[in-house]
């Protein structure tokens, strides 16, 4: 505490004078002194002379007195950051490609590591997020991990030692519309149970949030709460907007609160516009991310539903009574599926018996991102840090460079008494100005590369950053400590070599050319650690390209060209039963109608988005081995479904409008060799479990990678869609040219036939399939851009050593050539210099090469890890690269007129 | 000299303070005075040694200093101590007198051995 107060004073005393008054004080000190003298029999002069000596000197006491007045410490770096100020403002250049470079490296990491912070780090905007978890199934096989309605209740009432259990459904996009305005749109809704604001601590920014009353009795209470994000952008943030009305799916709510601001959902990367009660299930027609048994009806409401399991759950526990509340916790779930599974089969009864509960650590949220980009990410990290390392190199060089040209005057500081620690303080003071000023610009370009990522990542091309990748004190924290790696790493090499007390041959100038000729000057050695750390990032940037190429050019097995692919939610639309079958018809022969389209079929569906039902496959006569997995993925298709899409029928026919029910089925490829190993399919009866009879194979396709491209074909069935009641949620238009020309006129044609029908997405399918490639190319993009990045920076660094190296010779190249030496035979001797850097650096990159690509196998698509010919590639552009940087030194050498040069020396 | 100093330091800012306490304000001049007078002759030291510990003192908050007339009618700078500077004594001088019993207790077993 005194401590803290001393030491404030001294930092305001660093300001402020003082000085004066203590003269004033010595002065009066000796007039004292003097007089006592004088009184004891003194002379004037002796008086004075003996004060002065028992004084010890005024001039040692204001000394004294002023080290301790400021902070000596900080008086001299304030010293040292004005001179090193003074030094980088009388060399613009060399600032700039320094503070350039090293921005452009930091700013690459910040931008990276915000990503990473956003997906992996942070933590929800809510109270105490270590306290959050969520409710984890496990089960042998599939993993279930949803829970129905009835068993939440059970498990929040059974919940001991925890502050609460909340529920909630996946996050839709429904059609929501402000009742003021004509125009629906599509937006994220959620379905949440009472409580879910307050176990999370979320207050309302306005109004109030959802509460347990508002989740008592189904359908009774359309209230619901909006995100301050929808707020502000669809209501202009006006505060009456409680109590407006917003139809969702057609259904009216009131709107009774707004949601903090910051809060966004428990989704990082998908903000949600809309909470309701869970349940308004029924209501809003939500129906996905649920898994039924047979005896539910997903048709009628699923509060009630035993069997329908369709809900997240978050507890909210100190950590230490976590263990004790998933003990409840998995006792009242064992115990209520033992009960309700009563009436089932043994088989069926183990399916749901061997479960357990396990409470998994929810505070930083669910994202869809994190896992696909989490290895990816890392890579990336790694890259954009061996691209700063290329940066505090060539900043480390050119520090060199110009530590070499001050070496006289540097010799000359040490000999007259400077210190060597004094020294490497100013030369780090420079150093740390540097890498400020980058760091500054690094912050401003990482926000804007983080931005542009993401958007990239996720296809999202408007509106507000999906994901909050802004800074906050984990990334402040990333790039200070970066910084100040940084400014070591290429501030303390140079100024530790600068200040090496070698004075006499510094003082004499003859020694300056034989110091940069000799095999010993580090800034070669950096030039080839350089290309060593590039050749591994270009390697890199090589792999992942190619590992895109594979997977862009593998045979998808259906034809994306000339196709559209429109979304469409019929059930949203209020469809149902008998009617479907009926809007399906209309929809194809409208849209086949219209002016450029070829053909169109709708599915359940769609192709590369990831959309999978599958089942146990049952073949007549045939017993399955013990632990045998007999599955397929089946899907439902209009007639001529395939033709559309451009899967070949291999053997047998395509549906046609008799085809009705799952009387007749056509499956894949894949799955014949499966299942009929011995020969046609067609014609041969098979069932799946959940259908209630046996199916005759009427065709067979050839294999696609439909769920996405870097998936190969599974065992698949098809049946018609017709006498099923099936939701079509995907509409697939063949065109006979552009397909993005007919789109418009197919929207049209839509909403002629079904004006309440929201259509969510209309896409090229070619869009659509590339989307599902998304995190590969923005990987191997971004590993690309990184590798250009770190050539550049590495043949900047090679540029500068050599053209460093030629100037310093320039003498004795003039004298070899007034000897004879012939320009060609300079220019090779460069050149040779350059390609032995370029090597050695080669070669000490090898092993990392090999060691780096290990660690990135699994993020490769039929690349071996050791491929030759990418290492070969590599090395060819290090090579060429680096012979053209070095060429223009060389050039220059060649040309150096030795009557000049002589004269010069 | 500096290893001189040094072991001022320590010692310097108690013997200030204690000053201080029993005689009422005083200036630098005459701290050094009373200390030198109170050690019995025996510290011979310079007397700018005081004002780097009188700054210091100062800035911790133990004593405040004010423009004054001294006894002869000069014009000198006082020192006097503060509230903090009071307990600051008591402590330190428990502390000394603490070190210097166990330091006695040391050397008087050294001396029987």
């Amino acid at each position: 505490m005194r401590a803290m107060r001393a030491f404030f004073l001294r930092l305001g005393g660093c300001f402020r004078g003082g000085e004066s008054d203590l003269g004033a004080e010595l002065e009066s000190h000796l007039e004292l002194h003097v007089a006592d003298n004088l009184r004891a029999g003194m002379t004037q002069d002796e008086a004075r002379r003996e004060a002065l000596l028992r004084l010890g000197g005024v001039a040692w006491v204001t000394e004294a007195c002023r080290e301790r007045r400021g902070l000596p410490f900080l008086d001299r770096l304030a010293q040292d950051l004005r001179y090193g100020l003074r030094q980088l403002r009388r060399s613009p250049a060399f600032t700039a490609a320094v503070v350039g470079s090293l921005a452009l490296g930091i700013g690459a990491n910040t931008a990276i590591f915000s990503i990473l912070n956003a997906l992996l780090l942070k933590s929800l905007p809510v109270a105490a997020p270590h306290e959050l978890f969520l409710v984890h199934q496990q089960a042998r096989g599939v993993t279930p991990q949803r829970f129905s309605y009835p068993m939440f209740l059970r498990l929040r009432d059974a919940a001991t030692g925890a502050e609460g259990v909340a529920g909630m459904s996946h996050i839709a996009r429904a059609q929501v519309r402000i009742e003021a305005a004509s125009e629906a749109e599509t937006a994220s809704v959620q379905l949440v149970s009472g409580e879910f604001f307050p176990l999370l601590g979320v207050p309302a920014a306005l109004g109030r949030t959802l509460a347990p009353g508002d989740n008592r009795t189904p359908g009774a209470n359309p209230v619901a709460v909006i995100g301050y994000g929808y707020w502000q952008s669809r209501f202009a943030g006006s505060p009456d907007v409680l109590g407006r009305r917003l139809m969702v799916n057609g259904v009216a709510f009131t709107i009774v609160g707004v949601a903090q601001r910051g809060f966004q959902g428990v989704w990082v990367d998908s903000p949600v516009a809309v909470w309701v009660p869970l349940a308004m299930q029924a209501d809003v027609r939500y129906s996905q991310n649920f898994s039924s048994h047979n005896t539910s009806e997903p048709e009628k409401p699923w509060v009630p539903q035993e069997f329908i399991d369709w809900l997240d759950l978050i507890v909210r526990a100190k950590p230490a009574a976590a263990p004790a509340t998933r003990e409840a916790l998995n006792g009242v779930f064992l115990g209520s599926l033992e009960i309700a599974t009563g009436s089932f089969g043994p088989e069926t009864r183990r399916y749901f018996l061997e479960r357990s509960l396990t409470l998994e650590p929810f505070g930083r949220g669910l994202s869809s991102l994190r896992d696909r980009f989490a290895s990816p990410l890392l890579a990336l990290m790694a890259m954009v840090a061996l691209v700063l390392l290329i940066a505090c190199a060539n900043a480390a060089n050119l520090l060199l460079a110009r530590a070499e040209g001050r070496r006289r005057e540097i010799a000359v500081r040490l000999s007259i008494g400077a210190s060597r620690a004094r020294l490497v303080q100013q030369f780090l003071a420079e150093g740390f100005l540097v890498v400020a000023a980058a760091a500054g610009i690094g912050l401003l370009l990482a926000g804007w590369i983080g931005d542009v990522l993401v958007r990239m990542a996720l296809g999202v091309t408007a509106g507000p950053t999906p994901l909050g990748t802004g800074l906050d004190w984990n990334v402040l924290a990333f790039t200070a400590a970066l910084s100040v790696v940084t400014a070591f790493l290429f501030g303390l090499a140079p100024a530790l070599r600068a200040t090496r007390p070698d004075l006499a041959s510094a003082m004499k100038s003859a020694s300056r050319t034989a110091a940069w000729r000799s095999a010993r000057n580090p800034g070669k050695f950096l030039v080839a650690a350089q290309v060593a750390l590039s050749l591994l990032v270009v390697f890199g940037a090589g792999l992942f390209a190619r590992s895109l190429r594979n997977l862009s050019h593998l045979p998808l097995g259906f034809e994306p060209e000339h196709v559209l692919s429109v979304r469409i939610d019929p059930r949203a639309g209020g469809f149902a039963g008998a009617q479907l079958d009926a809007l399906y018809h209309r929809l194809m022969e409208r849209v086949q109608a219209v002016p450029g389209v070829r053909s169109a079929a709708v599915s359940n569906c769609g192709l590369a988005v990831e959309c999978r039902s599958s089942s146990d496959v049952r073949l007549p006569g045939y017993v399955p081995q013990p632990l045998e997995q007999m599955r397929a993925q089946y899907s439902f298709v209009s007639p001529g479904y395939f033709a559309t899409v451009g899967t070949a029928l291999r053997d047998g026919r395509d549906f046609e409008g008799r085809d009705r029910g799952n009387r007749s089925a056509v499956v894949n490829e894949a799955f014949t060799r499966r299942y009929f190993p011995r020969g046609a399919a067609v014609g041969q009866r098979f069932g799946i479990k959940g259908m209630d009879r046996d199916s005759e194979i009427i065709g067979e396709i050839r294999d696609a990678r439909v769920n996405r491209v870097r998936e190969a074909a599974v065992p698949m069935v098809y049946y018609p869609l017709e006498g099923n009641v099936v939701y079509a949620e995907s509409l697939e238009v063949r065109a006979a040219g552009d397909p993005k020309t007919v789109s418009t006129d197919v929207r049209k044609a839509l909403s002629s036939v079904a004006s309440g029908l929201p259509v969510t997405r209309i896409a090229t399918l070619t869009e659509q399939v590339d989307r599902s490639l998304n995190q590969e190319r923005l990987t191997s993009r971004l590993t690309l851009a990184f590798g250009i990045l770190a050539l550049g920076l590495a043949c900047f660094g090679l540029y500068g050593v050599m053209s460093w190296t030629v100037a310093r010779r320039t003498s004795e190249i003039g004298v070899r050539m007034a000897l004879g030496a012939q320009p060609a035979a300079v220019l090779g001797a460069v050149l040779k210099e350059v390609l032995g850097l370029i090597a050695l650096g080669l070669a000490v990159g090898v092993p990392g090469v090999f060691f780096g690509a290990r660690a990135v196998t699994t993020l490769l698509y039929e690349v071996p890890p050791n491929d030759p010919a990418t290492f070969l590639g590599a090395a060819l552009v290090l090579v060429t690269s680096g012979i053209a940087a070095g060429f223009v030194p060389a050039w220059r050498a060649a040309r150096v007129d030795p009557v000049l040069a002589l004269r010069h020396e | 000299m500096a290893e001189k100093a040094d072991v001022w330091q320590g010692t310097l800012a108690l013997m200030v303070l204690k000053t201080l306490e029993t005689m009422g304000p005083l200036h630098g001049y005459g701290l050094a005075r009373r200390i030198e007078q109170t050690s019995g002759q025996r510290l011979q030291v310079n007397y700018g040694t005081i004002y780097p510990a009188l700054l210091k003192l100062e800035q911790e908050g133990y004593v405040s200093s004010e423009w004054g007339l001294s006894e002869n009618n000069r014009k000198a700078k006082y020192y006097k101590l503060t509230r903090a500077g009071r307990r600051q004594v008591e402590r330190e001088a428990r502390q000394w007198t603490e070190t210097r019993d166990i330091m006695a207790c040391f050397l008087a077993e050294g001396g029987r051995s």
